[in-house]
């Protein structure tokens, strides 16, 4: 990321702490643990704690083939690391703060800016990200970037399981003459939350049950209105052991994801 | 003549309680570690271990690289910990770690502090739910 890069990542960083206060801390560093860019919030010696914690396990991750994202949970707020390009991006996110903004902008708009200002630009003519006002329903992001669509940070959205939406649903057997063997209905307000959040990227959905076993499979939305359901052919639900009545953890699967 | 049993001492009564407590502990390490025996058996974990003030328990595929993996262990509990004072983000629920190949979820549950591994692909949602069930 070079020094003409880092202002536009303060200023979307700063932006986005006034649109949403539930995100406390934002800040980008690189695999030096060198601070790029961060809020106000965010002071040197918090950084400079936090890094050599992350040094830490950073040089005991050869185990792991890398380190790639860290989560730590907390009682009242949760922090995320996640590697974009060749720079890491965190946020430190209350739990009591509207997740759906706090998704959109930490998952979402701000590592499309960072991968954006990590891209090399021309000695010449340096390209700037202008950035404008941010709204939550997430229209800025078209008047903000000038680049293609954010389609790359979808793999960001894909590797952090805790914050990709899952919801507990009940299950009833789909039934009818018509029913596929390979899709699930879905509860429609849901269906239209995930294409709210993710776009068409959603193209399947991973069903689990709470002991663990799960499937990936299509999925349509309810005909009927039917608030916290999910209907499940018959082979879906012998393969899950599944029965009418039951819970089942539900979240979309992202095109390419197996 | 009837004799009164003697009153029990302070000391005594705090043995008592001491006692108390140590078995709870124990009774903890034992529900967890069946909890995790079952875990054990999902696709994709690679391992666990185990740890309380007394006891231990380390079940691994890699059983060559085990100071690998519970020196991994320590530092990312000391870092979850360190992170969350720096940030204040209250008491620590649980740690994830992710690397290419492997994922690593850290939880204390009072006196005992587990860590999983498991391969990166793997659902960890569901195992989250069981150990806190």
């Amino acid at each position: 990321m070079t020094q003409a890069s880092v202002e536009p990542v303060k200023a979307v960083i700063d932006e986005a702490q006034k649109i949403s206060s539930g995100i406390a801390h934002s800040f980008v560093y690189n695999k030096n643990s060198e601070l790029l860019s961060s809020g106000e919030s965010t002071s040197q010696e918090q950084f400079d704690g936090f890094a050599k914690s992350f040094d830490d396990l950073t040089g005991v991750a050869v185990l792991l083939g890398g380190l790639e994202a860290l989560t730590v949970q907390g009682a009242e707020a949760q922090l995320s690391v996640n590697a974009v390009d060749d720079v890491y991006l965190a946020n430190v996110s209350l739990r009591t703060a509207d997740q759906t903004v706090v998704k959109s902008l930490t998952q979402v708009i701000l590592p499309t800016v960072v991968r954006l200002a990590c891209q090399t630009m021309p000695k010449n003519e340096p390209e700037t990200i202008i950035p404008t006002e941010i709204t939550p329903e997430l229209s800025a992001e078209d008047t903000m970037l000038q680049e293609p669509e954010p389609a790359h940070v979808e793999p960001t959205l894909k590797h952090q399981d805790a914050y990709v939406t899952t919801n507990q649903l009940l299950v009833e057997k789909a039934s009818g003459l018509m029913v596929a063997s390979d899709t699930v209905r879905v509860d429609a307000e849901l269906v239209s939350k995930w294409f709210e959040l993710y776009g068409d990227e959603v193209s399947r959905v991973h069903v689990e049950t709470l002991d663990g076993k799960g499937v990936t499979c299509k999925f349509k939305s309810l005909k009927e209105s039917k608030k916290g359901i999910i209907q499940v052919p018959e082979k879906i639900l012998h393969a899950l052991q599944l029965s009418k009545g039951k819970l089942v953890v539900v979240k979309p699967a992202f095109k390419g994801e197996a | 003549m009837k004799v009164k049993p003697a009153s029990q001492t302070q000391e005594e009564k705090d043995i008592a309680l001491t006692d108390c407590s140590v078995d709870e502990e124990e009774n903890a390490f034992v529900t967890i570690s069946a909890v995790l025996l079952e875990i054990r058996k999902l696709q994709g974990v690679l391992g666990y271990i185990l740890r309380s003030n007394t006891s231990a328990i380390i079940d691994l595929d890699e059983q060559e690289r085990l100071i690998e993996y519970a020196l991994f262990s320590f530092q990312a509990h000391e870092a979850g910990a360190e992170i969350a004072k720096q940030f204040s983000l209250g008491g620590v629920e649980s740690v994830l770690v992710e690397g290419q190949r492997i994922k690593v979820l850290c939880m204390d549950l009072g006196e005992n502090r587990i860590s999983l591994f498991m391969q990166k692909d793997a659902t960890h949602d569901g195992i989250i739910r069981r150990i806190l069930l």
